[in-house]
């Protein structure tokens, strides 16, 4: 197990370099001075080209990607033009934000999503399968942005439940958790279903019946041990998806995480952040599938001798 | 020759199967026609147009639902209909386009991958791993705001990020049939192996290929709507759905249809491609159905 996950480390390391590597291209090739971009209407040539030599933009190609990537690997992530101030703690400060929002519409997911797929499973072909594979299809072809904005209208505007948008108690997580969970619970939802109907027509379940245990001990305690090995898999994956920044969801919803923040960013041209919002997320997600990985290894033991 | 034709009988017939097969899947004919009528719409868009979706009228400044407008006007006064059509076609265009180029590279890559194998196959099986690693949407809206925001951009970002899982597909088929005796004979008789690739290999894989191309231009028709919204597809005052949603939200609590319909608009699309994907899933891999 121990040489399973140091195997797995070690082969995150050209990933990662990679992902670095990607990032610094992107904003490389990014049209406009950074200076300008900095400075606005005031900088002079003289200024702007000072300025240039210290942030060191006159550097060969392989320099700069080098000191960035050092940089990096110390921890560095720059700093961000609209504030001066270094963009890795201004990330790592709206983390919680992303945290609590993922957590909670993984909540949704996982309550929505499985039941609907083990009764669809349990009652196959039956008006409640049909009905909502055909719901769950639209779930994942909803975009989320327009769900937020029909939950809002509703609970918003119209009701008067919850509050329209911003950061504070949990009335403020609801519609954003909703919003976000549905692609997530209709995913869960087919898989569920899916690996369900695989198990059940196993062998050791047409054992189990044939020896005579109640249907229900079949389904629930034989049939749902392996189902969840599966199950577990997905949960760990949209997870890692939603932790990396639900971009739309906050967006609409002003929520301060990471996605609200990248766009932020992007919108002020403020490129260490963008870059360091990206690279922050994409590590993130990487370690956050490691974790799933290994989890899956441990609860199913075949997967190790691979 | 006699070969030959026994070759064709059999392949006509696993399309003919396969469309029966697909006949028979009333979910999968739902979508098929779905997209089907929206190519009707692209096209006829025109002439079924009540209204040039660019003429601003200030005097019908958002009016709601009327026999006029049936689906309102926007803070233009333009006709939410007519846009929403026209929108039709700039969705269709991601779809095709951005999906080709990301399934031309995905099949390209991925073949030249799993035959070849040796240094090649690691590099490109990194870089798969590498573009999967990125958070999918902030990756696409990196490229676009390096390349800088427009549609030509979205086409491109879509299709430099949305290959890998073609590619992946199309390297686990080809490993497996690269060892197979027709291949092996193939060889034998001194073919090449861009002949081998081309003409004996990838026909193999068309399946495959159609499912995940057909699921991945409801994906590419999505991640257009999302950065439209997020005002960095579509420029204005191309009708495109997802920059309708980012002006409609700001009227959203007294005007809700303004951004209800180009949203139904993006559901009902990707919908129908993503039951043609998994209609065709069942239909063209018989082993994967139960």
């Amino acid at each position: 197990m121990i040489n399973y996950i140091i195997r797995r480390l070690l082969l995150t390391i050209p990933t990662i370099i990679g992902i670095i590597t990607i990032t610094f291209l992107l904003m490389y090739v990014v049209p406009g001075d950074p200076v300008r971009i900095l400075m606005g209407q005031r900088g002079d040539p003289e200024t702007i080209a000072m300025i240039r030599k210290q942030m060191g933009l006159d550097d060969p190609l392989p320099v700069q990607y080098f000191r960035f990537l050092g940089n990096i690997l110390r921890g560095d992530f720059g700093r961000s033009y609209a504030t001066n101030r270094p963009v890795l703690p201004e990330i790592l400060s709206r983390f919680p934000a992303t945290l609590k929002l993922a957590l909670a519409s993984m909540l949704v997911a996982s309550i929505i999503g499985l039941t609907a797929g083990i009764v669809s499973a349990t009652k196959q072909y039956s008006f409640f399968d049909y009905s909502s594979m055909v719901v769950a299809l639209m779930g994942v072809s909803a975009p989320v942005f327009w769900v937020g904005l029909l939950l809002m209208w509703i609970f918003g505007y119209t009701l008067g439940w919850l509050p329209i948008s911003g950061y504070g108690g949990v009335s403020y997580l609801i519609l954003p958790a909703i919003a976000l969970g549905v692609r997530p619970a209709a995913y869960i939802a087919r898989m569920t279903r899916s690996s369900f109907l695989e198990v059940l027509r196993q062998d050791y379940i047409r054992t189990a019946r044939a020896k005579g245990l109640p249907e229900r001990r079949v389904i629930y305690v034989h049939a749902m041990r392996n189902t969840l090995i599966t199950v577990i898999t997905v949960l760990g994956m949209e997870l890692a998806s939603l932790l990396s920044g639900a971009v739309l969801t906050e967006t609409i919803f002003a929520w301060p995480g990471i996605g609200r923040l990248s766009v932020d960013a992007i919108i002020k041209r403020d490129h260490p952040m963008v870059q360091g919002t990206v690279l922050f997320t994409a590590i993130i997600f990487i370690f956050a599938n490691l974790i799933v990985d290994i989890s899956y290894a441990f609860l199913d033991p075949r997967i190790r001798y691979e | 020759m006699n070969r030959e034709m026994d070759n064709k009988e059999i392949s006509t017939s696993y399309w003919k199967d396969a469309f029966k097969r697909l006949r028979k899947n009333k979910l999968a004919m739902v979508g098929l026609y779905i997209i089907l009528g929206l190519m009707v719409i692209a096209i006829l868009a025109p002439w079924i147009a009540p209204y040039d979706p660019y003429e601003v009228n200030y005097d019908e400044y958002l009016k709601p639902p009327s026999l006029r407008h049936p689906l309102g006007t926007d803070e233009f006064g333009r006709d939410i209909l007519s846009r929403i059509i026209f929108g039709a076609r700039v969705s269709l265009q991601v779809g095709i386009i951005a999906e080709g180029i990301a399934t031309a590279i995905g099949v390209l890559l991925g073949s030249i991958s799993g035959y070849y194998g040796g240094w090649v196959d690691h590099l490109i099986v990194e870089l798969t791993n590498i573009i999967f690693a990125f958070p999918f949407l902030l990756f696409v809206i990196a490229i676009v705001v390096s390349l800088g925001p427009s549609l030509t951009n979205v086409f491109i970002a879509v299709g430099i990020t949305g290959w890998a899982g073609t590619a992946r597909l199309i390297r686990g088929q080809i490993l497996s049939l690269k060892e197979s005796e027709y291949v092996e004979a193939a060889r034998a008789l001194g073919a090449s192996n861009t002949r081998i690739i081309f003409k004996h290999i990838v026909p193999n894989c068309i399946a495959p290929i159609i499912i995940s191309a057909t699921l991945g231009m409801g994906g590419a028709i999505m991640t257009e709507a999302s950065l439209s919204f997020l005002g960095l597809g579509a420029q204005p005052p191309i009708p495109s759905w997802g920059s309708m949603i980012d002006y409609a939200k700001d009227f959203l609590r007294t005007n809700l249809w303004y951004s209800f319909f180009p949203g139904l608009a993006i559901m009902i699309t990707v919908f129908g491609f993503n039951l043609l994907g998994d209609g065709l899933r069942d239909a063209l891999d018989p082993r994967l159905k139960v």
